[in-house]
């Protein structure tokens, strides 16, 4: 079976100005993510592949359409989605907390974390005393938390600067080695998508269509920064944004 | 901008005192003054700050001597050292401290019967939009009711005993409880429900591990003004419905004319008050750290 498994699915939302009217965020979007792959959906904002991500999250109900996961999901949001009233070490065990994991095998596991993703020293601080990078590393920390194989990211690195990002990045590959994870990762970088991915799915405008699926040939382990000398970085780079640009134009002349 | 035309003042002289080619210690020295005098000036006037935690004392002060110069009428302004005397010979009778203990022991159990309802009805209006949509308006109703104005009430259903007592001041405090939890719920942001549900977290578990925490700070402002409503209820009973407690003590001085004892009553009721809220500053710095004060 594959990790995630997305078939048909179709979702709208009632229009805010006719009642009669529904609002199409997806459409008939179809895909596969095997298990252990690593696949970014890259689209323009608005496309609705957050979306996509709280379905497959369960947060949200498909219109029409199903989806299957390998097991429950861990979801990394974007930026603010550490809770303040906990500390980094609490956040980072709250999954385990609302399984009942007793006490001292979730201070094991947390401490484990914690190190994985360079946190040890902060385990005591509130988010509001951390950088933002900390704070998805805490997020990141999370979600693996829990031992299912399925892990979903909503553009967690979108609000950091770049070179914290940069680093950020190379440490969810390093720690994605590590697991045996496959990863849905929602993304409008079309940097951050081919630096991470197996494969990159590419959405259209609204509503949210699938109009490409661009493998990536670089191998595992890679360095990101490496990568950049690569000349087919800038053919795969070139490749998407054509892909985006083309459907702006798309969009464009449909608006006129 | 006071501090920007400080700062510049102070490169306007330290730029005549010909700093640049040559600093001379002493130039240093008088630019450090200068900063100095000008942190101490943005801080406040350091009379003021020395002064300020001694104002009420000249208060008395001055009231003392106003008393007894006749200027007050000493019958209805008793000179403080008299008020004093009183306060002592209270506490040594043990009257004093008789009066203090029922009055807090009704406000504390009447405390605890009213906000653990409050908290509970709060957190579950807060995060269920239709019983809120349901319930709202009952609760929205019943509490312009002066709760003073059911006391009688109270009264012919619970006797002249404690609970009466307890009653009232759980209803006062229950519906500050419960509109500040509320309202401390209802402003989650939805992406922290959306990672306990991602989480798997339980209705019952999202409300406490994400509703609670976020609604606590909101929740110590309505511990804080339930302490201030549950000594003027207590009061006010205690005053036509009690044969104990510091409202008993002031009313009675009315009745006996011994307006000392009435000052006592007051102050110590002030005393109280303070204390409490002290603890629940104490309290909240504790449980809600995550909050920069």
């Amino acid at each position: 079976m594959s990790g995630i498994s997305v078939q048909g699915l179709w979702k709208a939302y009632p229009s805010a100005e006719d009642r009669d009217e529904v609002l199409v965020a997806l459409e008939d979007v179809s895909l596969e993510v095997g298990e252990r792959e690593f696949v970014c959906v890259l689209g323009p904002s608005g496309c609705g592949k957050s979306t996509l991500l709280r379905i497959a999250a369960g947060l949200e109900k498909p219109s029409l359409g199903t989806v299957e996961t390998q097991s429950r999901p861990s979801v990394v949001f974007q930026e603010h989605g550490v809770f303040p009233w906990l500390t980094v070490a609490e956040n980072v065990a709250y999954p385990l907390r609302l399984r009942r994991v007793p006490r001292a095998a979730r201070r094991e596991r947390v401490a484990e974390l914690l190190e994985l993703v360079g946190l040890t020293e902060f385990a005591g601080y509130y988010p509001s005393q951390i950088s933002g990078g900390m704070r998805q590393r805490t997020s990141v920390a999370r979600a693996l938390a829990d031992d299912g194989n399925v892990l979903l990211m909503d553009e967690p690195f979108g609000a950091l600067d770049e070179q914290t990002r940069v680093a950020l990045q190379q440490e969810l590959l390093r720690i994605w080695e590590q697991t045996e994870k496959s990863v849905l990762f929602i993304t409008h970088s079309v940097d951050e998508a081919l630096t991470l991915a197996d494969r990159v799915v590419v959405m259209s405008h609204r509503p949210g269509r699938i109009i490409a699926e661009v493998e990536i040939p670089f191998g595992r382990p890679r360095d990101i920064i490496e990568l950049r000398r690569d000349p087919r970085y800038g053919e795969i780079t070139y490749q998407l944004w054509n892909l985006l640009e083309g459907d702006t134009a798309a969009a464009e002349a449909v608006a006129q | 901008m006071s501090t920007d035309t400080q700062t510049s003042d102070t490169q306007a002289s330290a730029a005549r005192a010909g700093l640049g080619p040559a600093v001379t210690a002493a130039d240093r020295e008088e630019i450090r003054a200068r900063l100095a005098s000008a942190v101490q000036a943005e801080r406040g006037s350091p009379w003021n700050r020395r002064i300020g935690p001694y104002t009420p004392l000249l208060l008395l002060v001055a009231w003392e001597a106003l008393s007894r110069l006749g200027v007050l009428d000493a019958r209805f302004f008793p000179a403080p050292t008299a008020i004093v005397e009183t306060f002592v010979n209270l506490l040594v009778s043990g009257q004093l401290v008789t009066d203090i203990l029922m009055t807090l022991s009704r406000i504390a159990v009447g405390f605890v019967l009213g906000a653990i309802p409050g908290v509970l009805l709060g957190l579950l209006l807060g995060s269920v939009r239709s019983v809120r949509l349901l319930l709202e308006p009952v609760f929205s109703s019943l509490l312009p009711i002066p709760k003073v104005a059911i006391y009688p009430l109270l009264l012919l259903i619970f006797g002249l005993g404690e609970t009466s007592k307890y009653v009232i001041v759980a209803i006062g405090v229950f519906f500050y409880l419960f509109f500040n939890t509320m309202s401390g719920v209802m402003q989650t942001p939805p992406l922290f429900d959306d990672v306990a549900r991602a989480n798997g977290a339980s209705r019952i578990q999202r409300r406490l591990t994400v509703s609670l925490p976020y609604a606590l700070p909101s929740i110590f402002t309505g511990i804080k003004l339930a302490t201030g409503g549950a000594f003027v209820i207590i009061a006010a009973s205690e005053f036509v419905g009690a044969q104990s407690g510091l409202g008993y003590l002031i009313w009675s001085s009315w009745s006996t004319f011994a307006v000392s004892k009435m000052y006592v009553g007051i102050v110590t009721i002030s005393a109280l008050g303070y204390g409490a809220t002290a603890l629940e500053g104490y309290l909240e710095r504790r449980l809600v750290p995550w909050v920069k004060y």
